[in-house]
This record gives structure tokens, sequence and C-alpha cells, in this order.
């Protein structure tokens, strides 16, 4: 029980003598209890506000007054369960100097002792009690020293109030670094199911085991311990798509250079082929080469003038397979003339160039949703590394092309983990990433500089889904203008300066992080000498190099006939669709170049 | 002169018991006021005839008055000198009563206190004959009393707790009221032999007699070599104080005083959690029961003498430092320290609250 046993007063006559001391003692009890009740409600409310102004949470004044006031109920309950009694105030009569007077009347009066001693002793101690000056000898305020304690506690409250919260800006980083991974999860399932989407043709192309590890990939980065790991997570998915696209790219290349040289051709039905070929559809593209063999059926120069667009398209198209067949296509049409072997070998192979058109327009599409969401993973670990907010990393995974802003303020150290461009450097500055890009890619043009006095970074640029990189060492801001045309999309550029209070150091910003290309351009049509750095180099660290495969072709050497016919032959081609020349002497030109081959 | 002859049956006679204990009924019609006011009286001039002769003190005098009323033995400790026999002399003659001194000594035999056998040839029933030693009286004073061998020492406690002697197989009830005074000498410690804690415990006080002041000393030089020394008169008449005695049992001590005075023993044990923290450090023994009676009994002796139906707190208090000093068994590190057993009892009676 609480409660204990209260004790009443076992005579009138001793209750009356005692009333007065009594009525003191309660007064002064509630005051006591009054000071107590403010002392714990403020003591608590100001220990709750001071612990909780340490925590993320924002309603602590709400929760500190919650607890002060708990507190000071608690307080005023316990003490209302303590009322003093009748035994109290004879105990505080005695110690005021009746030296066992009242108990001894209290105790034999509760006993109701009627020998003479008892009596004497009772009627004694009544007459004691009745004597004491309990309001002189009981001041309802013993001492101002215990209230100074509510003061000095308010003051505390008041102050606590006042001030900050000493780790607000760090729990609003956190809160902010937490949206920012949720929306970097949410951008990047909503790109993941825009993969899963696809078509089974072109979903094919996507492997399963990849296909697996962008399923969890949200989760993945909504569980990182930071942004550098989400990054790192997303820049990983990137470059493994990236590593699909390299396998679909020179099928897409194929694609886009076929479309284009039918889109610019003067028949009308290899324009609507080009237009199937866009869209991907396989059907319209078999009806349309069914109607190519047909108009190449109706007349000689129907015939030669598809011989010719074939001829031209073969040599648009770097493809080697695909340029042999294209050739072989014109060959046969031109050999079919009165020849029915010719026309079924024809039929046969018109009908072999539906079925690859078709597959080559499943891969380029399939390409472009893959480059699509590659860039706008290396866009969302961009953002993410580049310490945007979750705004922001929605702009930049829904694929608007917002790139992702330096950060300003940076405290130096290593540049961005990953994706787009991040300068280590004090200054306030922001690096716009720009760049251009077409059929559904964004080039991501990287740039760092310094902060007022800065250099320029390269770019890059991409027509081809790829994303552009640069690297730039140094803090600040600059830009860098993308620029380039081509299959391969590169830039390449160092920002250096200074900031102007920068403490940070060289940041080894790259965009797309994971294996970025440094290579130089092309030169001849054929692939660069390529070379592959692991991206992000932090001071103190060795990037892993690795040379790939491929033709070493450097500038100034002596450039073999094989490598110089092509052009010529496109600058034929050229010439040939500007200035039109009747078929017999087309024919000849056509010809000429087979013969050479 | 009692007759000590005879057989034990003669000799085992007993007084009936005081009155009561506290709270039973007194004759009706009992004018308690009148009673007490006289006793207060009374005893404030046997107060006043010993200061006459006692110059200072008052302490000393208060507390073996106390002890006297309560029915106790007092041991006395001082240095030599200091009026602890004369103080003791004239309160037997004040109250009247029976007094003899017994200087204790190294070669001082249980038969020279308690008495002895001697052969009575005009004998008719026994041949012996018990011959009452010096204890056989009202007030005996058992001066350096730590300088008799515990053999002799031991004699007393028989006498001390069962106010009889038992020699040659008969045992002797020793004259109504029997107070032992003992003095000690704390200073010289060779050839004395400590009273052990038995009989230390039988003493209701201790009291320490401490040197007289300035003042003090000049009356006594002033008293004490004129021509005439001052002396002190009987002033009580036979049987009044037995009957303070027996007034001193009906003062009413309620439980809560009572409950103070155990919790105030209970804090002396050093094995009690509520000991205070010196007490459990530098006391091997704390007070027995007897000390719990020596306090209640004293605060009733002081309720009576200053005319109170009551005992409470503060007389508690007052007669704690005599009735538990002796009771404290000090360890070897609080000898070691200097801590003294006043010092302790000081510590418990403020770690104590009067009220639970």
């Amino acid at each position: 029980m609480l409660r204990r046993k209260r004790h009443d007063w076992p005579d009138r006559r001793l209750g009356e003598a005692l009333a007065p001391l009594a009525a003191r003692v309660r007064r002064r009890y509630w005051l006591e209890t009054g000071r107590l009740v403010l002392t714990w409600g403020l003591a608590v409310a100001a220990g709750v506000l001071v612990l909780l102004r340490l925590t993320p949470l924002y309603s602590c004044l709400f929760l500190a007054g919650i607890g002060g006031a708990a507190a000071a109920v608690v307080v005023f309950v316990w003490r209302s369960l303590s009322i003093p009694d009748a035994l109290k105030v004879v105990q505080i009569a005695d110690e005021l100097g009746l030296n066992g007077e009242a108990i001894t009347a209290y105790r034999l009066l509760e006993k109701k002792k009627q020998d003479s001693w008892s009596k004497f002793a009772v009627e004694k101690g009544v007459s004691a009690c009745r004597n004491l000056p309990g309001e002189r000898l009981v001041p309802l305020f013993p001492s101002w020293r215990p209230w100074r304690g509510i003061v000095f506690l308010t003051g505390i409250l008041v102050v606590t109030i006042l001030l900050p919260a000493p780790l607000a800006p760090y729990w609003e980083a956190r809160r902010a670094e937490k949206e920012a991974l949720a929306a970097a999860a949410r951008q990047a399932g909503e790109v993941v199911a825009r993969l899963q989407r696809m078509p089974p043709e072109q979903k094919e192309f996507l492997p399963e085991k990849l296909s697996e590890e962008l399923n969890v990939l949200p989760k993945t980065v909504s569980g990182a311990r930071d942004r550098q790991e989400a990054a790192r997570n997303l820049e990983r998915a990137g470059q493994e798509i990236e590593d699909v696209l390299a396998f679909l790219e020179p099928a897409e290349r194929s694609f886009r250079q076929l479309a284009g040289a039918w889109k610019n051709s003067r028949e009308p039905l290899l324009k609507e082929l080009a237009a199937a070929l866009e869209k991907g559809d396989a059907q319209e593209i078999a009806r349309l080469t069914g109607k190519l063999k047909e108009l190449a059926n109706s007349s000689e120069a129907a015939k030669n003038r598809l011989a010719l667009e074939m001829f031209q398209a073969g040599e648009a198209v770097g493809d080697p397979a695909w340029r042999e067949n294209l050739r072989k296509l014109a060959k046969s049409l031109l050999s079919s003339a009165g020849n029915e072997e010719a026309e079924g070998s024809g039929e046969g192979e018109s009908e072999s160039l539906a079925r690859d058109l078709a597959g080559l327009a499943q891969q380029a599409r399939a390409a472009g949703r893959l480059a699509r969401a590659s860039a706008a993973m290396f866009n969302l670990a961009g953002a993410l590394a580049g310490g945007n907010n979750a705004a922001a990393i929605a702009r930049a995974g829904s694929g608007t092309g917002a790139q992702p802003t330096a950060n300003a303020g940076g405290t130096g150290g290593p540049g961005g983990a990953a994706g787009g461009s991040s300068g280590a450097g004090s200054a306030a500055g922001s690096a716009p990433g720009t760049g251009s890009g077409s059929a559904g890619s964004s080039g991501a043009g990287g740039s760092a500089g310094a902060g007022g006095a800065s250099s320029d970074a390269g770019a890059g640029e991409d027509t081809g889904g790829r994303a552009g990189n640069s690297g730039g060492t140094g803090g600040g801001s600059g830009s860098g203008p993308g620029s380039g045309s081509g299959n391969e999309g590169s830039g390449g550029g160092a920002g250096t300066g200074a900031g102007g209070s920068g403490t940070g150091g060289q940041g080894a910003a790259t965009s797309g992080g994971g294996y970025d290309r440094i290579y130089a351009p092309h030169l001849l049509g054929g692939s660069g000498q390529e070379t592959r750095v692991g991206g992000q180099i932090r001071p103190g660290q060795a990037g892993t190099e690795t040379s790939l495969p491929d033709s070493p072709v450097e500038r100034g050497a002596v450039r073999p006939y094989r490598e110089v016919l092509p052009l010529y032959k496109e600058e034929a081609i050229n010439s040939l669709s500007s200035a039109p020349l009747p078929p017999e002497l087309e024919s000849l030109v056509w010809q000429y170049f087979t013969s050479l081959e | 002169m009692p007759d000590y002859t005879g057989s034990v049956e003669n000799q085992e006679v007993q007084e009936a018991p005081p009155a009561g204990p506290a709270g039973e009924d007194g004759p009706p019609g009992e004018d308690v006021p009148g009673i007490l006011e006289r006793a207060k009286n009374r005893i404030k001039e046997m107060e006043e005839a010993i200061a006459g002769v006692i110059v200072g003190q008052e302490e000393v005098v208060h507390q073996v008055l106390t002890a006297l009323l309560a029915g106790g033995h007092v041991l006395l400790e001082g240095v030599p000198g200091l009026g602890k026999t004369a103080l003791v002399r004239t309160v037997a003659r004040v109250t009247g009563l029976t007094f003899r001194r017994i200087q204790f000594t190294p070669d001082l035999m249980p038969a020279d206190i308690t008495g002895t056998q001697i052969f009575n040839e005009k004998g008719a029933d026994s041949p012996f004959r018990f011959s009452p030693g010096p204890v056989f009286a009202n007030i005996v004073l058992a001066d350096e009393i730590n300088r008799a061998t515990p053999k002799t020492q031991s004699a007393l406690l028989e006498a001390m707790q069962e106010r009889t002697v038992t020699s040659g197989g008969l045992t002797y009830p020793l004259p109504e009221p029997f107070f032992v005074l003992a003095t000690q000498n704390p200073l010289e410690m060779e050839g004395t032999y400590p009273l052990p804690e038995a009989q230390l415990d039988r003493f209701l006080f201790k009291i320490n007699v401490s040197y007289p002041s300035a003042g003090e000393l000049l009356a006594i030089a002033d008293r004490t070599t004129g021509a005439a020394e001052p002396q002190a008169s009987s002033l009580l008449v036979p049987g009044e104080l037995r009957g303070w005695l027996k007034l001193v049992r009906r003062v009413v001590v309620v439980e809560d005083v009572v409950d103070y005075a155990v919790r105030l023993v209970l804090a002396t044990q050093p094995d009690n959690p509520r000991a205070p923290e010196r007490v459990r450090r530098f006391v091997r023994y704390g007070s027995s029961p007897r000390g719990l009676q020596a306090l209640v009994l004293g605060a009733r002796a002081e309720a009576l003498r200053e005319g109170r139906p009551q005992a409470g707190y503060a007389d508690v208090r007052r007669v704690a430092p005599a009735a538990l000093r002796h009771r404290l068994i000090l360890s070897y590190e609080a000898a070691a320290e200097g801590i003294g057993a006043d010092e302790l009892v000081a510590e418990v009676l403020e770690a104590v609250p009067v009220h639970q």
C-alpha cells in the first residue's frame, strides 16, 4: 500500500490543544509540496529538454513539458498520500520542546489508561500542547534557500529553450541524407521497374543475374550506411548495365547508322523502313521489306536504285557483318535482272533482311532503354555523392537531364565518390554539368574548377546514350561546355584552381565512377586506343590499369589502304547523293569500289 | 545489625519487590502531583546539601544521584584527588544510609569484602558463624577497584547483581537499598587489573570525573584549608530513598521513548546496519540489554528529579553517555587512533533520530 496508516486524534482535548500547530504544520506541508512539485517538474523538464536536444526529436519542448508535468503530478500524488496526520503533529510538538509530553499523552489516551499517573501525565501533556506557540516555532518559510533551486532550474530551462540545439545541424544532415537515400532508392526503383517492363524480345538482352541484382538495388540503396555507399551501389549497377550495353552497342550503332542512312534516302519506302526501324515494329519492317522486293521487281531502274541504296547503306554501317549483308543484297539486286534463280535467292535474302532488321531494332531499343537506365543510375549516384537534397535527386533520377550540382562549401577531401562532377573545395561554387544527349541519353559533362579563378575542365557529350565524363581536380566550381560528336562520347579535362578558403584536397571528380574511359577521341572510325582506369582515385591510392585488346592506331601513322577506302567510299556516296548521276554511271562507281574490295 | 546466624532458609529472606511495574494502577485517589512535587523538592534539597560540601562537579553529583534514584551502581573514573571518595561519603551521609569503604589492593581477598565464616565455640546449632564483610552496607565505596585481583573484583559480582552474598553455602541478603560506588584511576596502569566486561556491565552508570575549574579550585582551597571543613548532615528520613526508588519505576515511559532507547542501543552494535560508520569501524562489541535498562531507568529517574510523571526523549539523551560509555568495547584501531567511547556515543546520539 502506498498510503500509510493514518492516525487520528485519540481524544478531542489533545486534538484541540494541537489544532493551531496542526494547521500550521499542514500549511507548511502544502507549501513544501508546492516547492517540491515545482522543483521536480522543472528539473525533469529541464533534464528531458537537455537530453532530447541531443536527439533528432523535433517535439522536444512538448515532451519536456509532458515529462515535467508528469513528474509534478507524481510528486503531488506522493505528497498527498503523506499529509501529516495526528501522530506526526504530536511528534513535531515534541520536537518543538515538549520532550515527549505530547507523545506520552497521545499514547496514554490511545490506550485509555486510567491510573492516576497516566491521568496526570495526560493532563500535563495536553496542557503543554495547549501552551505550545506553534506559529512562532513553525515558520511557513523556514529558509528561502531551497526556493532558490526553482529559480536556478527555471533559468536552466529558459536558457535551454532559447539556445539552439547543439546537434541540430548534425541531425538535419542525417535526416536530409535519409531522405536523399529514400529518394534515390525510389528513383532507382522506378528505373528498375522500367527495365523490367521491357518487352520480352528486349528483356532477353538483360542477363538474369543483373536483373536480380537490379531488383534488390532499391533496398540496397535505402539501407546504405551513407550517401557514398549508396552512390557506389548505384554506380556499380550503372556500370553493369553499361557492360551489357557495350555488348549491344555495335548493333545499336549499326541500327542508327542504317536508320540514318535510309532516313535521308530519296526512296520513300526506305524512309518508311527507317521509321519502322526506329519504332521497332517488326511487322511493319516485314511488310516494308516485302514491298521493297516488289519495288525491285517492278523495274530495272527501281532495282538499280534500290541496289545503290543498299550499297550506300552498307557503306554507312560500321558493322562489317551488316555491311557485308547489305552488299550482298545490293549485288543480288543488280544481278537478278532476268534471272529467276537469282530472284529466288534475292527473295530469301529479303526475308532474312527483314528478320535481321527486326532483331536489330529490338536490340537498339533495348540498348536505348539500358542506356537511359545506366544514365539514370549514374545521375543518381552523382547526385547522391554530390550531397544534393531529395528533390534534386528525384530530378536527377527522373531522366530530365538535371545534373547534380557540385558541393557547395564542401569540406575537402576526396572529390565525389561517383558521378556528376564534384570538386572538393570550400568555395561556394556550383558546377552544373553540361552536356547534351540524343535519343534519350543525357550527356554528363562534369567539370570542376576553381572558384573565382578557375580553369575549366573538359566535358563530354554523347549521342549514343553514353554518359560523357570528365575528370577534374581542385575545388570551387566551373563549367565546361560539352561538345563532340560521333559514336563514342568522350570528354576529358582537368580543372585546376583553388577555392577561396577551401581546405579540401583534390577530388578526382568523375562522372559515372567505377571505370571511366579517359582515352583519346577516335581518329579513323575504328576503335582507338582505349584504356580504362578505376575511377575515384584517392590520394595515396593507385588505380588499376587495364589495356583493352584493340587496334593500336596512332595519329600520324601511315594509313593503310583498307582504312582509307571506306572514307573514300563514303565521300563518293555523299557526292552521288548530292549530284545524281545516270544509273549506269552510278553503277560504274559502285562496281569500281566493289572490285577494289 | 541483623542476625547472620542460623539456617539457609532463615538467611534467604528476601524483601518484597518494589511496587508494581510502570503503568500499574496506584492507590485510588493518589495525589500524584503532590508526590512528585515533594520528591522533586527533597531531591533538590539533597543536591544542595551535597553541593555544600562538594565544590563544583554538578554534573557528577547529578548523575550519581540519578543512579541512586534508579537503584544502580556507579563507577567513578578520574584521576586521584578530584573528590570522588569525598563525594561518595557525602552522598552516604546526606542520604542517612550505612556506608562502608573498601580500599582495593592487590592482596585484598574476596572474603575481605563479603565476609567469612568464623568458628563459634558457643554456637548452639552451628559451630560456625558468618561474619559479614564491609559489603553489608547500603552504600559501599569500592575505592580504586581496579587495583584488586579479578578474583576479588568478581566477589562483587553477585552482590551487585543479586544483592546477596553467598558464604559457606549460605546466601545472605544485602541491606536494601544497596549501592556500589566504585572508583578507578585511569592513569596508573601498572599493578592494576582492568575490570572485566561482565562486571563493567553491572554498573548502571560510568561517570567521568573531570578537573575542577579555576573558580571551583578557589572554593575548594577556601573550604578545605580553613579551620573547619564543612560537613553534610543526614537529610533523608529512613525509607525515604526506598520510596523514591519505587516512584521511579512508576514514571510513565511510552513505547515511542523506549523505542528511541532501543534504537540508540542497537546503533552501538557494529553489526547493526543502522550503526554509524565509525561505530562499525571502532567498536568491537556494543551495548548489552543492560544498557537499555540503564537508559530507561535513568530516564525515569531524571523525570522524577524534575517532578514529571513521564520520561521523555531528552531524559534518555541526558543519561545516554553515562549509561553507554562503559558498555562499548572498542577495537584496537580505536585505541590507536585515540577514539574514545564518549565520542562514539555522541555520534550515535547524533545519528539516531528521535522519531523513526
